[in-house]
């Protein structure tokens, strides 16, 4: 029974709540009638399609089957549609376009001028009748089908691994027809003019002169506008710290605090547990990397992996599914583990039998990753069943496992909540609901909640819709609220250690949701631009993701006064600040937030660039230099924090820690300027001077000028792996072999610092 | 045609992104620099008021002034191993002419660095 006790009150203004909330209530708002405008404003998926004649040219059943062929073949892992996916193969919208105006323009007599304008028309013309749900397709498109269907059976039957695919990859002829069908719809979607427009359902998207796709005026304007939003918002935001003083970063001043020695620091068999969670994380961190390493040796050379046929046990789409899905899944099990850690430090106290829940946790997560990357496997290497979507491969980038193991993921994410909210709920019980313990709850119940909604990504569904749907994962989830868990942990780590007093702390999460939210919630449209969704998708994720930069400028001007925080108690106290290299981790966050999120982000985010660029090199620049540059190096930087107390003193190496860290850094940053950067410039500048189908093309980017700045990247790749994921591995080891041996089911006061000298009652 | 006569797009390019990368590493060099001598200024503030002489030499100024310095020195690699990679491909002598005055920048950038680092330890 839970005792009552009354609640401390809010440490910090209300206004603070209320502007978090109203901002959250406004962006969801908006967010919610958007997804009801991409199902209302999708572009249809016609019962059937026929020729003029009326003879029946494919159905709606096989255009959504051929989607599942699509998405159970791995291939989002391959190529892309609409933009989205992987970026060896082609972007299939882009090339079924590209392929079915030559045919038309051939069937029109060839490279005329005449032939060209019948061939504009053909595909802009929208024959879609809403009433009879009936496309007609011209007699050119017709043909132009037929021609399609034998490009792309002899491309997937093909039965060497010289794309990058297993062997005979797609050879039912059902099946073949049921995916070439599901091309053909795309890119009809892409070409046709939506009613009462004169822009195609993608906003014109791929660009392709063949069939008279080019930049909308909204895709300029609203890139103007964005660009405005920036700079406007960026002058406020300084305007905004120059006017009100106590916004930042500030320490406890009027204290003098000594750091408790790490092996002084008892531990609850909790926190223990959470060194196997660590050397999981590394684990599959090690996989990661390597699965990404043979992802890149494809690009590179394409023909064989130093000799081996690799393709043949892992093709290019298996290695990039794991290395996505790992991604998160090492990611993840950090943040889980910190978020145990942090829990009995928070609560002052553990109740009993924790640590078993935490070894069942960690139990179900392994099943998860080992059943999910079993069934993608089985998935891709032609597993057939009924039940493939729930066991196998679902398919979509970020979102690859099957339905089965991503419910069994949400449960365990939502079990971990529970398990917080077990050790905080004393805590929790006298608190008021807007100070921190509340706030690292919600925030941490928020995790679960918004990966929940990927399952209403469905593989039967029309695609714009589960796009839609996905990326709220994809960027919702992983953009805003696990970096707003992180934030809280972070803050909170800081305050225990007596660095930042709980108010200043509170007072910047709260400045950090309105910031985040005001951006980020309507700026997950930014993903959205050329899916199928309404202009209105793109002209509010245009506008408003650009504001997503101002917070990430915001975090690098204040990851300055957080290390002076840092240098200003360590000058006071007797023992040494024991979180170097995790601190040097977040400085390092700090500057990929920057560079990755913030520059390399909105380089790619404005609509016209969007429209030359998403798919190529640049994009995988940004989601390099902004995953493991900001949420990899947040995920090191807890493990380092929670594992300096978990090995012993005598057995801690902060040579390692050091060895990691610049190697992780300046692997990364060879990725990205060495290989990724110029390469996708390059790309860009193909994708506008001859075509976007060129610039995806196998023949472009295994080009000899290309393959050698693949080839370039690998000194980067190898430090990045061996310098710095080794070392961490090990550290994770050590945390588990020599774990601190003593055990405390109660904490005090302040865990991580004793106090010399009293605080003042503002605590700043 | 080319750009500059003798030059084709693809040198200069590859020239242009070395000098970029060259301008970010001198950029990062300097604020790396800053960052040591504010600490030091504010280390020197602590220094006055510290009670205890025992107190360890305050972190994090040295390895904070050292990731700007060494992201800056990869960026100055990366301007040499973009360069490196053309000049192997063209050996015309206003192509070595170019190329070689990146390198010697990106050398001339490097070595700063280098001295910056190793100061630093």
């Amino acid at each position: 029974m839970v005792e009552h006790y009354a609640r401390r009150a809010l440490i910090v203004a209300k206004g603070w709540v209320q502007a978090g909330l109203l901002v959250m209530l406004f962006g969801f708002t908006v967010l919610g009638w958007l997804g009801y405008r991409a199902r209302t404003d999708a572009p249809p998926i016609p019962e059937r399609v026929v020729d003029p004649a009326g003879h029946v040219l494919f159905t709606g059943q096989d255009i959504l089957a051929g989607q599942q062929v699509f998405l159970r073949n791995g291939l989002m892992e391959y190529g892309s549609i609409f933009g989205h996916g992987a970026y060896l193969g082609p972007d299939f919208t882009a090339e079924a376009l590209r392929l079915s105006a030559l045919a038309a323009r051939e069937y029109y007599g060839g490279a005329t001028d005449q032939a060209l304008g019948r061939t504009v028309e053909d595909f802009k013309t929208n024959r879609y009748d809403p009433s009879t749900r009936t496309l007609v397709y011209s007699a050119a498109q017709a043909a132009a089908l037929a021609e399609l269907e034998r490009y792309y059976q002899a491309f997937f039957s093909e039965p060497s691994t010289r794309y990058g695919l297993r062997p005979a990859a797609i050879t039912d002829p059902q099946e073949l027809r049921q995916l070439t069908a599901f091309f053909s719809w795309s890119a009809w979607v892409a070409a046709a003019r939506r009613p009462a427009q004169s822009y195609s359902y993608t906003n014109n998207w791929p660009p392709e002169p063949l069939v008279g796709n080019q930049p909308t005026a909204d895709a300029v304007v609203w890139s103007v506008l964005s660009l405005i939003a920036l700079l406007g918002g960026i002058g406020l935001l300084f305007a905004a710290f120059g006017r009100w003083n106590f916004l930042g970063w500030h320490g406890r001043d009027q204290q003098t605090l000594s750091f408790i020695a790490p092996g002084d620091v008892a531990l609850t068999p909790a926190q223990r547990a959470t060194a196997y969670f660590f050397l999981v994380m590394a684990a599959l961190f090690l996989v990661q990397t390597l699965v990404g390493g043979a992802s890149q040796h494809y690009r590179a050379d394409l023909a064989s992996f130093f000799g081996l046929d690799l393709a043949r046990v892992l093709p290019y789409n298996l290695t990039r599914t794991w290395h996505v899905q790992l991604a998160i899944f090492w990611v993840a099990t950090s943040y889980l583990a910190a978020g145990i850690f942090l829990t009995p430090m928070i609560a002052g106290r553990e109740p009993r039998r924790q640590s078993w829940l935490a070894y069942v946790l960690l139990g179900a997560l392994v099943v998860v990753v080992v059943g999910s990357l079993a069934g993608e496997f089985a998935s891709i290497h032609g597993w057939r069943h009924a039940w493939w979507a729930w066991f196998g491969n679902q398919g979509f980038e970020y979102l690859d496992l099957g339905r089965f193991w991503q419910v069994l993921l949400t449960a365990g994410l939502f079990a971990w909540v529970g398990l917080l909210y077990r050790g905080m709920r004393v805590r929790l019980h006298r608190e008021h609901w807007g100070n921190m313990p509340w706030l690292f709850f919600f925030t941490a119940l928020a995790i679960p909640a918004f990966y929940a909604v990927g399952l209403l990504a469905r593989p039967e569904e029309n695609f714009t819709v589960t796009d839609y749907w996905r990326f709220w994962v994809v960027h919702l989830w992983v953009e805003d609220f696990l970096e707003l868990f992180t934030t809280i942990m972070v803050a909170y780590i800081f305050v225990l250690l007596g660095v930042v007093a709980e108010r200043v702390a509170l007072t910047i999460i709260y400045l950090d949701i309105v910031l985040y939210s005001a951006g980020g919630v309507i700026g997950t449209m930014h993903h959205l631009y050329f899916s199928g969704t309404p202009v209105e998708h793109m002209a509010l994720g245009a506008f408003f993701s650009a504001a997503e930069v101002i917070p990430l400028t915001f975090l690098t001007v204040e990851a300055w006064n957080f290390l002076q925080l840092g240098a200003v108690q360590e000058a006071k106290s007797r023992t040494p600040f024991p979180h170097r290299w995790a601190v040097m981790f977040l400085v390092a966050v700090g500057f990929w937030n920057f560079l990755g999120a913030g520059i390399f982000g909105f380089l790619i985010n404005l609509p016209i660039v969007s429209y030359y660029e998403i798919g190529t090199a640049l994009t995988a620049n940004h989601g390099h230099a902004a995953m493991m540059g900001v949420y990899g190096m947040l995920a090191v930087a807890l493990a380092l924090f929670c594992l300096r107390y978990l090995i012993p003193a005598e057995r801690w190496s902060d040579r390692l820690a050091m060895v990691s860290f610049w190697s992780l850094n300046l692997g990364l940053a060879w990725m990205c300027f060495a290989t990724l950067f110029p390469l996708g410039i390059v790309q860009l500048y193909e994708a506008v001077g001859h075509g976007y189908f060129e610039a995806r093309s196998l023949k472009f980017l295994t080009s000899e000028m290309n393959a050698v700045l693949e080839w370039l990247r690998l000194p980067g790749d190898a430090l990045f792996i061996v310098g710095g994921v080794l070392p961490l591995l090990y550290l994770c080891w050590l945390g588990v072999r020599h774990r601190v041996a003593r055990v405390t089911y109660e904490e005090p006061e302040h865990p991580l610092f004793t106090e010399i000298t009293p605080a003042s009652p503002q605590g700043r | 045609m080319p750009v500059v006569p003798g030059l084709d797009w693809a040198l200069l390019a590859t020239a242009g992104y070395a000098l970029v990368l060259l301008a970010g590493a001198y950029g990062l060099g300097r604020w790396g620099e800053r960052c040591r001598t504010r600490f030091w200024e504010a280390s020197a503030q602590q220094e006055a008021r510290r009670p205890d002489a025992r107190c360890p030499v305050p972190w994090p100024h040295c390895e904070a002034a050292q990731f700007y310095w060494g992201m800056a020195l990869l960026l100055a690699v990366s301007a040499v191993a973009v360069t490196a990679v053309v000049l192997i491909r063209r050996r015309e002598p206003l192509d070595l002419l170019v190329t070689g005055l990146v390198l010697l920048l990106a050398g001339r950038t490097a070595l700063w660095l280098v001295c910056a680092l190793r100061a630093a330890e």
